[in-house]
């Protein structure tokens, strides 16, 4: 009997590589500080655009439009 | 790209950047970014004024204004505009550019000093990517049919990581790309991230583990996506 082969041959390809030693779990503390310094420059960021968009919703309300 | 537009990438200043935590990183490690959003573009106009499909450009929108017949109205500048997008893209262009760069800068596996890159943001629908990635020239193969595989949400920002010599090319191509997902407002913690891949690193999700993984295979520079609307500055 002819065994199927499969379509999708990429979970094989990971794992491959994964037995090669060429995949890096990101959990190491390094890892976690990369994701924590990522935190927080959009949570700075997240703020600068509601101030943004606040502002803009003022000046916007603030404008008349005429024909 | 013609000369005009070679020109503009050329003549482009390094991108502004709001962290001031990033600008610090970015100037100790020399970094430079560019972004295809700083060339200063033309856009069709259609004024009430004037016979539709005017080119101008968003700085000076009334600039072909007949000075004589409509005094001062070559100074005029736009002051608010409106910009629909599909209801459900949650995830706001600013956030979306802000997180690239951010990961790019202090993420995992961060751009290495003196690196110069140029950005190129868009919004796309994960079928049309999907769709055009069938056709490139993406390699190797097993990763992009791992992409092709990959769920999706309907809309996905791309941004293409490249350098300002490849985007010049009569083929242009980039060393890297960030796909995020477009309809999820959340990017703490990476979870708008749905894949990464710049030079070596290939960042993707594992379901097993719960976790990212960084993937050690070479990326061969691919063709940028065509299939959005082209501009000039004629």
């Amino acid at each position: 009997m002819i065994e199927p082969k499969p379509i999708n041959c990429t979970d094989e390809f990971f794992e491959k590589l994964a037995d090669d030693g060429k995949v890096t779990t990101l959990n190491q503390p390094n890892h976690i500080k990369a994701i924590n310094e990522v935190n927080s420059t959009m949570e700075e960021t997240r703020r600068a655009f509601q101030e943004m968009d606040k502002q803009s919703q003022i000046s916007a309300s603030k404008v008349v439009l005429t024909a | 790209m013609n000369q005009g537009q070679d020109y503009m990438i050329d003549s482009l200043c390094e991108t502004f950047i709001h962290s001031k935590k990033l600008k610090d990183v970015i100037t100790s490690k020399n970094i430079k970014i560019f972004d295809n959003d700083d060339i200063r573009k033309k856009f069709i106009f259609i004024d009430d004024n004037l016979p539709v499909y005017q080119k101008n450009s968003l700085n000076k929108p009334c600039e072909n204004y007949d000075s004589k017949k409509y005094q001062n109205w070559d100074t005029c500048i736009l002051t608010h505009f409106l910009a629909p997008l599909y209801s459900k893209i949650y995830l706001e262009t600013f956030q979306a550019k802000s997180f690239v760069r951010s990961f790019l800068i202090e993420g995992p596996a961060p751009l290495s000093n003196n690196s110069e890159v140029f950005l190129r943001t868009y919004l796309t629908s994960s079928r049309s990517y999907k769709d055009w990635l069938v056709c490139s020239d993406f390699s190797p193969p097993d990763l992009k049919e791992y992409l092709l595989k990959l769920p999706m949400p309907k809309f996905v920002w791309i941004t293409e990581v490249t350098t300002k010599e490849l985007i010049k090319c009569t083929n242009p191509k980039t060393e890297g790309i960030v796909i995020l997902d477009a309809t999820e407002p959340n990017t703490f913690n990476y979870k708008a991230l749905i894949f990464a891949a710049y030079k070596n690193h290939q960042i993707k999700y594992s379901e097993k583990k719960d976790c990212f993984e960084d993937i050690s295979i070479p990326l061969p520079s691919f063709s940028i996506f065509e299939n959005l609307i082209n501009y000039s500055n004629d």
